[in-house]
């Protein structure tokens, strides 16, 4: 998400739901699929997406295979753990906490 | 994560890069295919997907920067490369190592003697229990503990576990070697327990051998069961003579007991045997020392209020005369610790604050040297972030740079401390409790490694931020002479002013030490003390039984001392000059009401021989001299000093005036001459009211003899005295030889220590200063050389342009000596109490030391004044 990544987090959140939608995909597929979903609104920027990747793997909240992709190529799998399911939902309350501060507080100006 | 994913991966690494990279080529490949059937080139399809994916090393690092092994590897190579920049940069690294070693070596090493001496807990078991007990005596104003009340405070206190009395005197020893004069000390039986220490060998005494008459036992230090017995197992039951009189020794303590005074450390330990007291009967007194031991939880405030009750209801006993001795007298309860190190305490203190802004110094010195390497390195700064290095990266491998900088120095320091605390040992400084077991501990160790994590985490944090601040951008457009900002280089002039002023609030210090010791040192002791020798003998009482023996011993000695080529003249004395106190007595004048009982007033007396005032140079003012007509069989008569004189007849001559003690039949004694004041007590004590009386008349003869030689060889003396003695009388051991001015010196000691510690901090913080502002007016020179150029080439002359310098460095000196100025004026308050006849805000002192500190600093700005009128405007312009 490049510039748009202040919001600590959230692309923790964006990988974990996307995962959630989707079951079971690879790295160029989650950016695909944010990016289509987001009406090309969030860009998901690789040099972002690997590192947390890994990171949120290292935390035990999904968990990755290689396989052969419906194109037939090798890519490397990720699907959502039970301990990332939980982890998701604890992150989509937060965020949307988030949503409804800052919204009030623009509604308020 | 897991510790044991991290523990795994580090075993897992290979198969980890080998995965990120498949992983990322399959998303850069399925990207490619995509834009390829969205129509472009295959070409240009992969340089599109390459572009959108960014940096793939950086995202490999990034990735890779969650393993442990990775966080490790990059650990190495930061210390690597760090040490590689390093070596690069050798005079910067030269300087900045010789900094901190110097820096943190003379911080460990003070405060490796502030721990010994003050931190650490005495080496007796439960030594917050131990107490030095004394009673003080407002009209002696002195301490003065008489042994029946130390019975009483032993039997009747209730807040004492224990108390032991001794009593620290010198013994002729003989039966094991070389006859010589030890110190020993008599204690009473209970000193051991008191304390708590047992003998390594064989027992202590028992309370039924520390009883008037009882056996003679004696217990030896370890030194002396060393020295004179080799370490012999079987010493035990063996006999050894102590004043002529034999002694079974019964025990030997260990190695490590430490004897509870600040200055010295008996060798041998023999019953004190206190008479029982009793108030009715005429039972002999001796003053003592007392140590006791508190019940555990008792405070120090409760114990003297106790002690001083059981004070009291001792001396309501005392006949009418006594009580008016002890009136107004009080009960001294003062924690062990506090006694021994007590007269070193604020001293090492002031030191230790000292070192601290040595080092403080030199930390600012070496961020200073960061930082204009900083901005040297502004370029390469600029190209490492501009490759993807993270700022957080880039500070990180520059503390580690400096960390492996302070570790550098952090080790030289540890070396340079274990030199000096070796020098210490060694040199067995007077100065220092010889309780205090000096070496570096574990504690020592942890500060020295904190201190040094601190350094470089301080003296790295400034240029680290520097980098953090600058843009990329600018640095690699930007020549290095544009980077340099005005802000940054305020920044140096402030560290700069910082290390002037902590180098003037030093030598402020230091100043007025060496202004008391110059005061101390020129004080007029009232003699002559250059040339002289001084030695004490205490003939043998089963050698020298009657007077007359011992008059015809000094006759003899003094005799063949006089046949010595050099020798001027000598002179014996009960006492001499600077020796310190050794007797008083109450006068009672003639025709004069008698003050009541216990408030005569009291002088003190030394008892001496026809020679005394003419070897020792003391001028005769009123009146003769004693000859050696004045014996026994004469009439009795005295000298007075002036201050007597001055103080009993301030309005009429001393001269031919009588007196005698209050105790009842005291002969009459006639003043026949006024003297100089000498010193007695030591040069920092005002002379007192003193009585001379002539050594042959004193009825009660004191065997203590001191000997002083007025010769013009020093060199040699102490061993033909020696000589002259063992001729005479080859038992008769020979003590305390010494000259009068290394005794002096002696006694000076713990000034002199003060002094040399503290000057030569402020001599080194002076040097770290100077280094620092030839360092940034160099810098300043370097970057201005373009600026200077211009000048020249305008028409400035090479005078004009040393002036710009030369202003620069005057306004960073004045600017430090005036900030100084205002703290040392603040801080030398603190130390008052160490300080002789000068105010802590000497006016000449601190107007020396500024001058010295401007100078130092102009100094120090000369050379880089001196290298910019060498530039050259040509070469300067042309470098744009």
């Amino acid at each position: 998400m490049g510039k748009n990544d202040q919001l600590l987090g959230t692309l923790d959140l964006l990988i974990l739901k996307t995962l959630s939608q989707l079951g079971s995909m690879h790295g160029y597929g989650i950016v695909l699929h944010i990016q289509r979903v987001t009406d090309d609104l969030l860009r998901v920027e690789e040099g972002s997406l690997y590192p947390a990747l890994h990171r949120i793997e290292e935390a035990g909240w999904i968990a990755s295979e290689w396989r052969t992709s419906e194109k037939n190529r090798r890519a490397r799998y990720y699907k959502l753990t039970p301990t990332g399911r939980k982890q998701m939902a604890r992150e989509a309350e937060s965020w949307e906490r988030i949503v409804q501060g800052v919204g009030s507080l623009l509604k308020f100006a | 994560m897991s510790l044991f994913s991290r523990i795994t991966s580090l075993f897992r690494s290979r198969k980890i890069d080998q995965d990120l990279e498949d992983e990322l080529r399959s998303h850069l490949e399925m990207r490619a295919e995509d834009n390829a059937s969205a129509g472009m080139s295959l070409r240009e399809s992969h340089l599109n997907a390459r572009r959108r994916f960014g940096n793939t090393a950086l995202i490999q690092e990034n990735a890779r920067g969650t393993h442990i092994f990775v966080w490790l590897e990059s650990v190495v190579q930061d210390i690597r490369y760090g040490l590689r920049t390093l070596r690069r940069s050798p005079v910067f690294t030269i300087v900045a190592i010789v900094t901190m070693v110097l820096s943190i070596g003379a911080t460990t090493a003070i405060f490796t003697l502030v721990e010994s001496i003050l931190l650490r807990p005495l080496p007796y078991p439960h030594a917050n229990q131990l107490v030095t007990i004394a009673t003080f005596m407002p009209r002696q104003n002195a301490e003065i503990t008489a042994s029946p009340e130390f019975l009483a405070w032993r039997e009747r206190s209730s807040t004492l576990e224990g108390a032991a009395a001794y009593d620290v005197e010198n013994f002729n020893f003989s039966g094991a070697g070389e006859p010589d004069r030890l110190l020993g000390v008599y204690t009473t039986a209970d000193f051991f327990s008191v304390l708590g220490i047992a003998p390594q060998l064989g027992r202590t005494f028992s309370t039924e051998e520390d009883q008037p008459g009882a056996g003679h036992v004696v217990v030896l230090s370890h030194r002396l069961w060393q020295d004179r017995f080799g370490m012999a197992g079987d010493v035990v039951g063996k006999k050894i003579m102590l004043e002529g009189e034999p002694y079974v020794i019964v025990g030997v303590m260990p190695e490590n007991f430490r004897f509870p005074d600040a200055t010295q450390q008996p060798d041998i330990m023999v019953p004190l045997a206190l008479p029982h007291f009793s108030p009715s009967e005429k039972t002999p007194m001796a003053i003592v020392s007392v140590v006791g031991r508190m019940k555990p939880g008792i405070s120090l405030a409760k114990a003297g209020a106790d002690l001083t009750n059981v004070s009291k209801q001792l001396v309501a006993s005392y006949t009418a005369g006594a009580q008016t001795f002890f009136s107004g007298s009080s009960v001294r309860v003062r924690s062990l610790q506090t006694e021994l190190v007590g007269s070193v305490q604020r001293g090492l203190l002031v030191v230790l604050v000292a070192v601290g802004f040595v080092l403080l110094i030199g930390c600012l010195n070496v961020a200073s040297l960061q930082l204009a390497r900083a901005v040297q390195r502004g370029p390469e700064v600029g190209v490492r972030s501009a490759l993807g290095a993270g700022k957080a990266r880039l500070v990180r491998q520059l503390l580690t740079e400096n960390l492996v900088l302070s570790f550098c120095g952090g080790c030289g320091g540890l070396a340079v401390a274990f030199l000096v605390v070796k020098l210490v040992r060694v040199a067995k400084l007077h100065a220092l409790p010889s309780v205090a077991d000096i070496h570096v501990d574990a504690r020592v160790l942890t500060l020295t490694l904190l201190v040094t994590i601190i350094c470089g985490f301080f003296f790295g944090l400034a240029p680290a931020l520097w980098a953090l601040r600058s843009a990329p951008a600018d640095a690699l457009a930007g020549s290095t002479r544009t980077v340099a900002g005005t802000r940054h280089r305020s920044l140096r002039n402030l560290m700069v002013v910082l290390e002037l002023s902590v180098a003037l609030v030093l030598l402020a210090g230091a100043g007025l030490l060496v202004h008391s010791f110059v005061r101390l040192m020129s004080v007029d002791s009232g003699f002559n003390l250059h040339g002289v020798l001084t030695a004490r003998i205490n003939l043998l009482q089963s050698s020298y039984p009657r007077p007359e023996q011992k008059f015809a011993f000094i006759d003899q000695l003094t005799e063949r001392l006089r046949a010595i080529p050099g020798v001027e003249s000598v002179a014996a004395g009960s006492s001499l000059p600077l020796m310190g106190w050794t007797g008083g007595m109450s006068v009672n004048f003639e025709g004069r009401p008698a003050p009541s009982v216990g408030l005569a007033p009291m002088s003190s007396t030394v008892d001496v021989d026809t020679q005394y005032f003419r070897t020792l140079q003391i001028p005769l003012l009123v009146g003769r001299n004693f000859t050696d007509a004045d014996n026994a069989s004469a009439p009795n008569v005295a000298l007075v000093n002036q201050t007597f004189a001055r103080k009993y007849f301030p309005d009429e001559s001393a001269v031919g005036k009588r007196f005698h003690s209050p105790i009842p039949n005291s002969p009459s004694v006639t003043i026949v001459g006024v003297v100089g004041d000498e010193h007695h007590l030591g040069p920092e004590k005002a002379a007192e009211s003193e009585i001379y009386f002539p050594m042959r008349q004193n009825k009660v003869y004191q065997d203590g003899l001191y000997f002083a030689v007025r010769t013009r060889d020093l060199s040699g003396a102490a061993a033909t005295f020696r000589n002259a003695v063992k001729e005479l009388d080859r038992n008769q051991p020979v003590f305390d030889i010494i000259s009068m001015e290394e005794h002096l010196s002696e006694s000076l000691a713990t000034r002199r220590l003060n002094m040399l510690l503290l000057g030569s901090f402020a001599l080194l913080a002076l040097t770290l200063a100077a280094v620092g502002t030839f360092g940034v007016l160099s810098y300043s020179v370097a970057q201005r050389s373009h600026e200077i150029g211009i000048r020249m080439a305008l028409g400035s002359g090479r005078r004009r342009v040393i002036q710009l310098i030369m202003r620069e460095a005057i306004l960073l000196s004045f600017s430090g000596a005036a900030l100084g100025l205002a703290s040392a004026l603040v801080l030398t308050r603190f130390m008052s109490s160490l300080l002789y006849n000068t105010h802590a805000a000497d006016p000449l002192t601190m107007l020396l030391v500024s001058i010295l500190l401007i100078v130092v600093g102009a100094v120090a700005g000369f050379l880089p004044a001196h290298r910019a009128s060498k530039v050259d405007p040509m070469i300067a312009l042309r470098a744009e």
